[in-house]
C-alpha cells in the first residue's frame, strides 16, 4: 500500500514538473519568437533610417537648400 | 591432457566467433551512425534527385553587418518575405497574378508566366519587402490558393549607400553567399550560409516541408567593423567625383591610410556600382582598381630610391648634381626632363622631378640595393587584406639600365595601396602592414578580433635621411612640380608622378594618355595620413596634356584640407595668408 501511495505520488510530481517544464519551454519560446521578431523590426528600421540618411540623400537634401561647402582657401588662420 | 587442450582450443573459437559478431554490429552501428548523422544531407538529396514529387529549396539566411570604424552601417541583412508556388496547384490564375501585380509592383504577364510555368515549383517574386505579408497572404487567400502559393520569409542584402566604397565591400549573390570584395572575403565572419529546406509535392495537401536539411549558424553571424571612416570615405568619393567630372579619365583610385597604424581610412575608386542592382553593371565595373590594377608610377618612385642612396651614403646632402639641360643619355636612351635643368642639389632632384639627375644616382645602386628599396618598402608584393589585390611587376634588376628606370617609376608596376602605405612608411619611418578590418563582434557582443599594429620594418632609413626627405617633399608642394597641392592650413610632403601609358598595339608609350599620380602625407610637422591618387588617362578639357601635378595635385590639397579638418587637427601653417 504504502508503494502504491508513493507511486501515485511520484506520478502527480512527475505530471506536475512536465508541466512545469512545458510552461516554461512555451515562455521561452515565444520570448525566442519575440526576440526574432523585434531583431527583424529593428533591421527593418535600420534599413529604414540609412536608407533616409545615407551619403547621396544627405548630399541631395543639402544641394537642394543650397548649402555651399566651405572653402578652405578663402579661410586664414591668425596666430594666437 | 588431451581433453584440457581441446576445451581451450574451443573456447578460443568462441572468443573469436563472439568478437566477430561483435565487430560486425559495430560496423553495421557505424555505418547506420555514418548514414543518419555524416552524410545525412547528401543522402537526402540523392534520393530527391530522382523522387519526382521532392524538391530542395534554398532560403538565404541572416547574414552579419560590415560596419564603418564608427559602427555606421555599410551592408545589412534585411529580413524579406518570398513567394513560392506549385504551379499544377494554382486556381484562378489570372485573379492571382492581378492582384500580386499590384502589391508587388510587378508586370502581369511575367507573374502569369511564372505562374503558367511546367516546373514543380517555381519562386514568383524574391526578397519582398515584409511589410507586403499581409496583403500578399490575403491574395492568396482570397484566390483560394493556399495549397498551392505561400510565403516564406528570408533576408536581403542592403547598402544603404548604395555606390560608396562599392568596390571595396563588394556583393553577395542570390543565395546569400559575398561573391566579391570584403562581403567574399569575410564570408567565414559574416554567416549568411543559405539554408537548405526538403519540400514534398503533396497534390493534395499542396506542399510539406518535411525538414531544414541545414540549419542557420547562428554563431558564424558575426558584425564585421572595417578601418573605414564614413566621414573620409564620403570626402575622397566626393574628390573622385570630381576628378570624374573635370578630366573624364578612364579609372580612378583613392587610397587614405593612418600612418600611425595602418588602418586604411578611405578607398576611393571609378568606375563604381551599386551593389544592390550588381547584375546592372559589367563585371569591370566591380573591380577595387586600387588594389587589382596595377601602374607605372613614374616619379613618386623618386623618393624611394634617392632616399635609399642616401641612406646607404652614395650621395651626400650638400652634393650637386648637373642635369645637362635636362637631357641625359644612359645606355643609348634618351631621357629628358620637363625643365631644361643644370645643376641641382640633391633636394633639387626632387622638388624639379629631375629625371636625368634621379638616373645618375641610380647609377651607384646595386641589384642588391635596387632590390632592397622594394622589399623594404614592400612595393611589389600583395598584402593579402583585400581580395583581388594584384602584384606589382618588376624589372630584371641585374641590368644597370633597369635599376635606373626603376627610381623614375619606369618599368616597375605597382598597386595604389602598396603606394600609400610605401609613402606611410616614409612619413614614419616604420613600413606597418594595412589594415582594412578593425574588429569582429560575435552575436553575444563579444570582440572576437581586433585590428593591431603590426610593423613590418622598423627604422629603415637614418634619421638624417628621413628628415632630408620630409624636407625635400615639403618643398616639392610648396615650390616644386607638386605647387598646385599647396594648403593654406597644413604642411604636406608629397611627389607628383606621370607615367606613360605603353601602348600594346603600336608598341610605344604614348604620349597624350598617361596616369597621373600624387601621393604623400601630411601634416609634415607631425605625419598622421598618408594618401595617393591615381588617375589613369585623364583629359583635360583644354586639351592639355595631363600630368600628375596637374589633374591629381589639386584634389590632393582639398583631399588634404577637408581630412584635417574633419578630425580637428590643428592647422601647422597658422599665419599664412593665402
Amino acid at each position: 500500500m504504502k508503494l502504491l501511495i508513493v507511486s501515485f505520488l511520484l506520478l502527480i510530481l512527475n505530471i506536475l514538473y512536465s508541466s512545469y517544464v512545458k510552461y516554461e519551454h512555451y515562455k521561452q519560446a515565444k520570448m525566442i519568437v519575440k526576440i526574432k521578431d523585434l531583431k527583424a523590426e529593428n533591421l527593418e528600421l535600420e534599413a529604414y533610417i540609412t536608407n533616409k540618411i545615407n551619403y547621396y540623400s544627405v548630399k541631395d537634401f543639402a544641394e537642394g537648400k543650397n548649402y555651399q561647402p566651405v572653402s578652405w582657401n578663402d579661410i586664414t588662420f591668425l596666430n594666437p | 591432457m588431451k581433453a584440457q587442450s581441446l576445451t581451450v582450443k574451443s573456447e578460443k573459437k568462441l572468443k573469436l566467433v563472439i568478437f566477430l559478431i561483435f565487430l560486425l554490429y559495430f560496423l553495421v552501428l557505424a555505418r547506420a551512425f555514418y548514414i543518419q548523422v555524416i552524410a545525412g544531407e547528401n543522402y537526402v538529396k540523392k534520393v530527391l534527385a530522382d523522387f519526382p514529387k521532392g524538391r530542395i529549396i534554398k532560403i538565404t539566411s541572416y547574414r552579419g553587418s560590415i560596419l564603418d570604424k564608427n559602427g555606421q552601417p555599410l551592408a545589412i541583412s534585411l529580413p524579406t518575405i518570398s513567394i513560392y508556388a506549385f504551379p499544377k496547384l494554382i486556381q484562378n490564375k489570372q485573379e492571382l497574378a492581378d492582384k500580386l501585380s499590384k502589391i508587388l509592383g510587378l508586370p502581369q504577364f511575367q507573374i502569369l508566366n511564372t505562374l503558367n510555368s511546367k516546373e514543380r515549383f517555381v519562386w514568383i517574386a524574391r526578397h519582398v519587402s515584409q511589410s507586403d505579408k499581409g496583403l500578399v497572404e490575403q491574395a492568396i487567400l482570397d484566390t483560394n490558393n493556399s495549397k498551392g502559393v505561400g510565403v516564406q520569409s528570408d533576408f536581403k542584402r542592403f547598402y544603404p549607400d548604395h555606390n560608396v566604397a562599392s568596390n571595396l565591400i563588394g556583393f553577395v549573390g542570390w543565395d546569400g553567399k559575398g561573391l566579391d570584395g570584403m562581403e567574399y572575403a569575410l564570408n567565414k565572419y559574416l554567416g549568411g550560409k543559405p539554408i537548405e529546406v526538403m519540400t514534398i509535392f503533396a497534390p493534395k495537401e499542396g506542399k510539406m516541408v518535411l525538414k531544414p536539411l541545414s540549419i542557420q549558424d547562428t554563431g558564424t553571424q558575426n558584425d564585421v567593423y572595417l578601418t573605414i571612416d564614413m566621414g573620409v570615405q564620403s570626402i575622397v568619393e566626393d574628390i573622385k567625383n570630381h576628378i570624374v567630372k573635370e578630366f573624364n579619365p578612364r579609372r580612378v583610385a583613392i587610397v587614405v591610410e593612418d600612418v600611425r597604424n595602418g588602418n586604411i581610412l578611405g578607398m576611393a575608386t571609378y568606375p563604381d556600382f551599386d551593389p544592390n542592382d550588381y547584375y546592372n553593371y559589367p563585371q569591370r565595373d566591380w573591380r577595387n582598381s586600387a588594389v587589382t590594377d596595377v601602374f607605372e608610377p613614374g616619379s613618386v618612385m623618386k623618393p624611394f630610391f634617392l632616399g635609399y642612396a642616401m641612406a646607404k651614403g652614395y650621395i651626400h646632402r650638400g652634393e650637386t648634381c648637373n642635369a645637362n639641360g635636362g637631357r641625359g643619355d644612359f645606355y643609348g636612351h634618351i631621357v629628358t626632363d620637363v625643365e631644361h635643368n643644370g645643376i641641382l642639389t640633391m633636394s633639387q632632384i626632387l622638388i624639379v622631378s629631375s629625371n636625368v639627375c634621379a638616373m645618375k644616382v641610380a647609377s651607384h645602386l646595386t641589384r642588391e640595393d635596387a632590390e632592397n628599396v622594394v622589399n623594404l618598402f614592400h612595393l611589389v608584393k600583395p598584402y593579402n587584406i583585400i581580395p583581388g589585390e594584384q602584384a606589382g611587376i618588376l624589372p630584371n634588376f641585374y641590368y644597370p639600365i633597369n635599376r635606373m628606370f626603376a627610381t623614375i617609376g619606369q618599368g616597375i608596376a605597382v598597386n595604389a595601396l602598396n603606394l600609400a602605405n610605401g609613402y606611410a612608411a616614409l612619413a614614419t619611418d616604420n613600413l606597418l602592414k594595412p589594415h582594412i578590418i578593425r574588429k569582429i563582434v560575435n552575436p553575444l557582443g563579444q570582440v572576437i578580433y581586433h585590428e593591431h599594429v603590426d610593423v613590418i620594418h622598423k627604422d629603415i632609413y637614418p634619421q638624417s635621411t628621413i628628415d632630408w626627405l620630409h624636407y625635400a617633399l615639403e618643398q616639392v608642394v610648396e615650390k616644386g612640380t607638386g605647387t598646385a597641392a599647396k594648403s593654406n592650413h597644413f604642411t604636406i610632403a608629397g611627389k607628383t608622378g606621370t607615367s606613360q601609358i605603353f601602348n600594346f598595339k603600336t608598341g610605344h608609350y604614348s604620349w597624350r594618355k598617361v596616369v597621373a599620380v600624387f601621393a604623400g602625407f601630411f601634416p609634415v610637422s607631425n605625419p598622421r595620413f598618408s594618401a595617393v591618387i591615381v588617375a589613369y588617362d585623364p583629359h583635360p578639357k583644354n586639351g592639355a596634356l595631363a600630368w600628375g601635378g596637374s589633374v591629381s595635385a589639386p584634389y590632393f590639397k582639398e583631399l588634404v584640407d577637408r581630412i584635417s579638418f574633419y578630425y580637428a587637427i590643428k592647422p601647422d601653417k597658422v599665419g599664412q595668408s593665402k
